[in-house]
């Protein structure tokens, strides 16, 4: 459930201002012109914050502050000033009324979020988002690493086009690059000197547009102790050198809670094509596994007319691809939808060999398929 | 030439130079610098105009009052008025006619502004609390100090535009 913060401004740029600081955050903003109009939107509105402005007509702020706190109802909103009015007598008047801060005008937009995200828990829009991001949707990647060899094997090492690696070597230009742009993942480097990773992980997160970013910490292979300290200090996860670009690709797609049905799952004309790769691992058949009854009654709304099985890259048949392919035929069956399966000679010779794949029929053609009745 | 306030005219200066510096560097990223201050006494009759009156004109002005009185004058032509506007509300194009949402944010600005300046003379000892805003509109306007006024005005350039800030300012009794 979004959170709900109330602006109180006679300013109407004022209230515009909040709302454009706090666009890329998961919040709903009501507003109101005065203490009047401010207590009544309290009560009907129950906001988890407050920002309140001074002076203004009907009623003050000074004065609905006293009286929201002197409701039992709405004592407990934490209210932030947020005025122009700075006099010393007039902050400990407030003071003591009690608020949790207190923000003079002019403001920039991020000491206001970030005055905000410490008293209530700001969530991007981007996690709240039902719609996933596919993998092929552009990805922003913040890489902090002094060593250019290894920016280079990144650049090299990502398959993906839309995903753009800005790479940056000191810890001021990743919090400028966080700050600038909403990052989809960072990479944090721990050989950086004096500690810098860890120190720039904990800048990172105390701010809320980076408060649930996938932060990933870059660790020599070996350095068990280093790997141990970065889960202790609350990275994301471990991406260990020398480094596997699969694996990378992996951890940033489930970080990144990407769509990764693309990989496995091509929708035709009038067919649905389930691909296998060459050695599919225990995490990809899970994935297949995963997203197999979406995927197979989507096809049947559609009015999709069979399921392909393409295991031509396959190098090798298993208990667990056999498995699979059996899950997803009785999918199929329950949804009265046809099937047919495309590989090579090898994999078709080693079907013989189990029980439960001996009667398989394997096609060499996704044209031979569709032509079977 | 006696003031009727005690404050150095270099800190008074200072205090509004510094006010204006900093609401528009934080709100707008610009940067300003004062083209020139002129001071006027009481004794004078009449105040010569600071603004241009042949372009329309608009000026957001605010108050503060207690211990110590006065009255600030934000003024500058239109284009600069809308220029400000779509730069603060970060909006791409603002309507001439959307007089509304070019008063409001002009009048925020000076709210801004002179919250700044009486903060300033509030940590001097001169507690006051700021008025509502207002804005004036026209082609053909002054503002005339009153006899007990001491009048201070502000002439700035931001990045090749200018504009005034008037303050008249007097002891509260």
């Amino acid at each position: 459930m979004s959170k709900k913060l109330l602006t109180i401004d006679d300013s109407k740029a004022v209230r515009m201002i909040i709302k454009k600081a706090f666009k890329d955050f998961d919040i709903e903003i009501p507003e109101a012109t005065n203490g009047v109009e401010g207590l009544a939107a309290a009560s009907r509105e129950s906001p988890d914050i407050i920002l309140l402005d001074i002076t203004m007509p009907v009623m003050d702020g000074i004065e609905m502050l006293t009286k929201l706190k002197a409701d039992a109802s709405l004592k407990h909103i934490p209210v932030i000033m947020l005025t122009a009015e700075a006099g010393k007598e007039t902050v400990l008047k407030i003071a003591k009324i009690g608020i949790r801060d207190y923000i003079v005008k002019p403001f920039s937009e991020d000491t206001l979020v970030e005055k905000v995200g410490r008293v209530i828990d700001l969530r991007p829009i981007s996690e709240q988002q039902e719609k996933r991001k596919k993998l092929t949707d552009p990805l922003n990647i913040l890489l902090v690493e002094d060593k250019p060899a290894i920016e280079e094997q990144f650049k090299g090492g990502l398959t993906h086009d839309n995903w753009t690696i800005n790479c940056v070597t000191s810890t001021g230009e990743a919090i400028d690059a966080a700050q600038e742009t909403q990052q989809d993942i960072i990479i944090i480097s721990l050989s950086l000197p004096r500690d810098q990773g860890i120190e720039l992980f904990r800048i990172l997160r105390s701010n809320p547009r980076n408060k649930y970013t996938p932060i990933f910490a870059l660790i020599v292979k070996t350095d068990t102790h280093e790997q141990s300290r970065a889960q202790e200090t609350g990275f994301t996860n471990i991406i260990t050198k020398p480094i596997d670009f699969h694996e990378v690709e992996t951890k940033i797609a489930n970080a990144a809670n990407l769509d990764t049905s693309e990989k496995y799952f091509q929708t035709e004309s009038d067919y649905l094509k389930i691909m296998l790769p060459s050695n599919p691992t225990t995490h990809s058949i899970n994935e297949v596994n995963g997203f197999l009854i979406d995927k197979i009654s989507n096809a049947v709304d559609s009015g999709l007319k069979k399921v392909i099985f393409d295991v031509h890259e396959l190098e090798v048949l298993n208990m667990n691809v056999i498995k699979l392919l059996l899950d997803a035929m009785k999918n199929c069956h329950e949804l009265t939808l046809k099937y047919s399966i495309i590989g090579n000679a090898k994999i078709e010779q080693e079907c013989k060999a189990f029980e439960e794949s001996k009667s398989w029929k394997i096609y060499n053609t996704v044209e031979e398929a569709l032509a079977e009745a | 030439m006696s003031k009727l306030i005690d404050i150095p005219e270099e800190e008074l200066v200072g205090m509004m130079m510094s006010s204006v510096q900093d609401v528009f560097s934080t709100m707008l990223s610009l940067e300003v610098d004062l083209d020139k201050h002129e001071s006027s006494m009481p004794t004078e009759e009449h105040v010569t105009p600071a603004y241009n009156a042949d372009s329309e004109m608009i000026a957001a002005n605010i108050g503060f009052s207690g211990k110590i009185f006065g009255m600030v004058y934000l003024c500058m032509d239109i284009s600069l008025a809308k220029n400000l506007t779509m730069q603060l509300l970060g909006m791409d194009e603002v309507d001439d006619n959307d007089h509304e949402t070019i008063n409001d944010a002009l009048g925020e600005l000076a709210n801004m502004t002179v919250g700044g300046f009486k903060n300033q003379l509030s940590h001097k000892g001169y507690s006051c609390q700021l008025t509502i805003p207002s804005i004036l509109r026209g082609t053909s306007f002054t503002v005339e100090s009153t006899s007990q006024s001491q009048r201070e005005t502000f002439y700035f350039d931001s990045e090749g535009s200018s504009f005034v800030a008037d303050l008249f300012i007097r002891k509260g009794e």
